[in-house]
């Protein structure tokens, strides 16, 4: 029935499927978005060439840009630079877009990634404690939490902390990110509390939390609403189970009834959301930055647009896509450590 | 002295009208086995969780006395309920498939059940129960998930798992009723055999009237969270007083041929108010069923509680079976109830 072989076979076949599935998904949003660029009314290379621009230095430019080029040939160029790893230039900064998104990811990945795994970890607790305890002062808190999060728009609890905390209190910073330089540490990775902590620096990294703190601030307000109130109702779906009951009547700890085995189950569908939620970061981290002027990529997406810098808000697509995807694909990967029934369907 | 007392068990879940179980009173003693049957919705199960400290969190639970080996329970906490189940009580559930997670291997939940019980390390010994109970292979088959395993092969480790930690009280929950027949029968004789050898004093449910006749020495019938009837398996089947024991037993397809008669409106609609919860589907209510709850009382060779039965019983006390044939519901044509000519049993209730 069941061999080692087979298995190991079937998960190499699996991998290699999503892999596949990865890259069309990418390639069909270069292709929409390769697309829409050339539909938009405005015409990239009069934008390029600047407004004082007569009309024979704007053709000279579309020869540049290789914008006179059959349409055909455009796309098949630029999927070419794609793997190769050139995403053009950008006509706004004139440099290589990677630069540009190279220079910007780290500030916006460390937003990211210290907001995730706060609302993450904190959502799952307080679900757990609110479907285990679902009585209390507790319970009600949690509830206004989980019901007005979702509900209030993220620029305005952005905003509204913006006002609050650092206008009229002035606790922290409005808007920025650290500054290196004033806080006395080098530049390694660009994420100040990562240099922070590889300059071993604590007033630093006090420096970086203070910074970060209005945006992922924002950011966990709006998302851990979903995460609390998932858990809650997922653990609390697996509390009602038969097997809760069986496993009280074999004599387990309470620790482990909850913990390891309705826990476990219960984490399913928080994980797929959360990893929907991690994708949506990506590019819904845009709104963020620009209210709080955190220099990441959402900044730039953001700038870009303005400018109508089509190469560089295609780039941003093309890589906040295969973010998404690349995010539910590892999402993939826990589901079978979770319910190892999936891994005999695959 | 009797292993379990229960004396006025009440269970009340939030928003009910009715207790689901009002005011049970039995005892178990050691070795002995006792079926509760009813049908569903009579409270068989509440009863049973109440017997284990299972019941929800919100459910209400109120007694006089509740005793098992001499310690007064009613006082027992979360924790010492946990201790208890640990080494004096166990349980087996009714569905074998949603006893276990589905999602977690068999062997590492049974080796939590074992660890609980402090046998971590005893793990051989219960692969070798598991052989004897014809679980083919444990050691191997053990390692996979419970969907795998088929019902019959999850209620023997349910069962060895119930069993190996020697209980004193082994409370099972219609435990072959999700089961095809064949299975049933094997899982009734392995909870005979197990239970003679550890001598555990065991509480079987059952809607079933011939699983109660297999393994039972006594039987509590049930209705509406009441104890209508209790006495030894002999008496509560040959000679029941109670209406609706002689309705069940009446709608069992008698052994001799096809005459087979179904209680009167088995519509399970409200029960009432007050009064007996019996009395909207009972052919010999009398105003002062709907009034006062009758309980069990002595009646011929069983307990039982129908005052009017009752007094129809002393009337015709020489002779126990006409009596029971004259107050078979209305609608009844039932000549005999399955085998039931060896009525006046010498056994009394528990
Ligand atoms: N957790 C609960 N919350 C509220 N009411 C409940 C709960 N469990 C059972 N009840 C109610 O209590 C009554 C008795 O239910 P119980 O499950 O004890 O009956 P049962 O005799 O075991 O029935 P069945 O043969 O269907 O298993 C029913 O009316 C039922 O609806
Ligand atoms: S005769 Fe009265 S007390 Fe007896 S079962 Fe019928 S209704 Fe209940
Ligand atoms: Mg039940």
């Amino acid at each position: 029935m069941r061999s080692a072989k087979p298995a190991r076979f079937s998960k190499l076949a699996r991998f290699s499927k999503g892999a596949a599935w990865l890259a069309v998904v990418v390639l069909v949003a270069v292709t929409i978005t390769f697309a829409l660029s050339r539909i938009v009314p405005a015409d990239p290379a009069r934008l390029a060439a600047g407004l004082e621009a007569g009309p024979e230095q704007v053709e000279r430019v579309r020869q540049d840009l290789g914008l006179d080029d059959p349409i055909p040939v455009q796309y098949v160029r630029y999927i070419g630079g794609l793997l190769t790893g050139d995403f053009g230039d950008s006509l706004r900064t004139r440099g290589p877009i990677l630069d540009d998104v190279v220079e910007s990811l780290p500030a916006s990945l460390e937003l990211i990634a210290v907001s995730f795994s706060i609302f993450a970890v904190l959502g799952i607790v307080l679900g757990v404690v609110w479907a285990y305890w679902p009585r209390g002062v507790h319970a009600v808190l949690l509830r206004v939490v989980a019901v007005a999060g979702a509900a209030v728009p993220v620029f305005w609890v952005g905003l509204l902390l913006q006002i609050l905390l650092a206008g009229r209190l002035g606790w922290f910073p409005v808007a920025g990110n650290l500054n290196h330089e004033a806080a006395g540490i080098a530049e390694v990775t660009g994420a100040g509390l990562l240099d922070a902590l590889i300059a071993r620096s604590p007033s630093a990294m006090w420096e970086a939390a203070r910074v970060l703190f209005l945006p992922v601030m924002t950011i966990v307000i709006h998302n851990i609403a979903l995460t609390i109130a998932l858990m809650r109702s997922s653990l609390a779906d697996q509390l009602d189970q038969e097997y809760v009951r069986a496993a009280r009547a074999r004599g387990l700890s309470e620790w482990r009834v909850v913990m390891v085995d309705a826990l476990r189950n219960a984490l399913n569908p928080v994980v797929t959301m959360l990893g929907l939620q991690l994708g949506w970061l990506l590019g819904g981290v845009v709104i963020v930055e620009v209210i709080f002027s955190w220099p990441g990529i959402g900044l730039y997406a953001f700038s870009s647009f303005q400018a109508f810098d089509y190469n560089a808000i295609m780039a941003i697509t093309v890589l906040s896509t295969a973010g998404f995807v690349l995010v539910n694909a590892l999402v993939g990967l826990i589901y079978p450590r979770l319910d190892p029934r999936i891994q005999e369907g695959g | 002295m009797s292993l379990l007392v229960v004396d006025g068990l009440t269970v009340v879940y939030p928003g009910a009208g009715r207790p689901a179980v009002a005011g049970v009173s039995f005892e178990i003693e050691a070795g002995r086995t006792l079926a509760v049957v009813g049908e569903s919705g009579s409270g068989k199960t509440t009863l049973a969780l109440a017997l284990a400290g299972l019941l929800d969190r919100r459910a209400r639970r109120g007694a006089r006395r509740l005793e098992v080996n001499g310690e007064d329970l009613l006082s027992a906490g979360r924790k010492r309920w946990r201790q208890l189940r640990r080494t004096d009580i166990s349980f087996v559930f009714q569905s074998p498939v949603n006893s276990w997670n589905p999602t977690r291997t068999m062997k590492a939940q049974v080796k939590d059940g074992m660890a609980a019980s402090g046998r971590a390390g005893r793990m051989p010994e219960l692969y070798d129960l598991l052989g004897r109970v014809g679980f083919e292979d444990p050691e191997r088959r053990l390692e996979d998930l419970p969907h795998q395993l088929s019902g019959g092969m999850l209620q023997r480790v349910s069962i060895a798992v119930a069993v190996i930690r020697e209980p004193a009280l082994l409370i099972a929950d219609e435990p072959t009723s999700a089961l095809d027949s064949t299975v049933q029968s094997e899982i009734l004789a392995i909870l005979g055999e197990l239970r003679r050898e550890v001598n555990l004093a065991m509480l079987v449910i059952s809607h079933d009237l011939s699983v109660v006749s297999r393994v039972a020495d006594d039987v509590m019938v049930m209705y509406g969270g009441k104890a209508v009837e209790l006495g030894s398996r002999r008496n509560a089947l040959h000679s029941a007083v109670h209406p609706y024991t002689k309705g069940l037993l009446d709608s069992v397809p008698s052994l001799d041929g096809e005459r087979k008669t179904l209680l009167p409106s088995m519509a399970p609609g409200p029960l009432p108010a007050a009064g007996c919860p019996f009395a909207p589907r009972c052919g010999l209510a009398v105003d002062e069923c709907r009034r006062t709850e009758p309980d069990l009382a002595p009646v011929g060779a069983t307990l039982a509680a129908c005052p009017p039965a009752a007094a129809a019983s002393t009337y015709t006390s020489g002779s126990p079976s006409a009596s029971t044939r004259s107050s078979t519901p209305a609608s009844s044509t039932s000549e005999g109830s399955p085998g039931c000519s060896d009525a006046a049993g010498a056994e009394g209730p528990p």
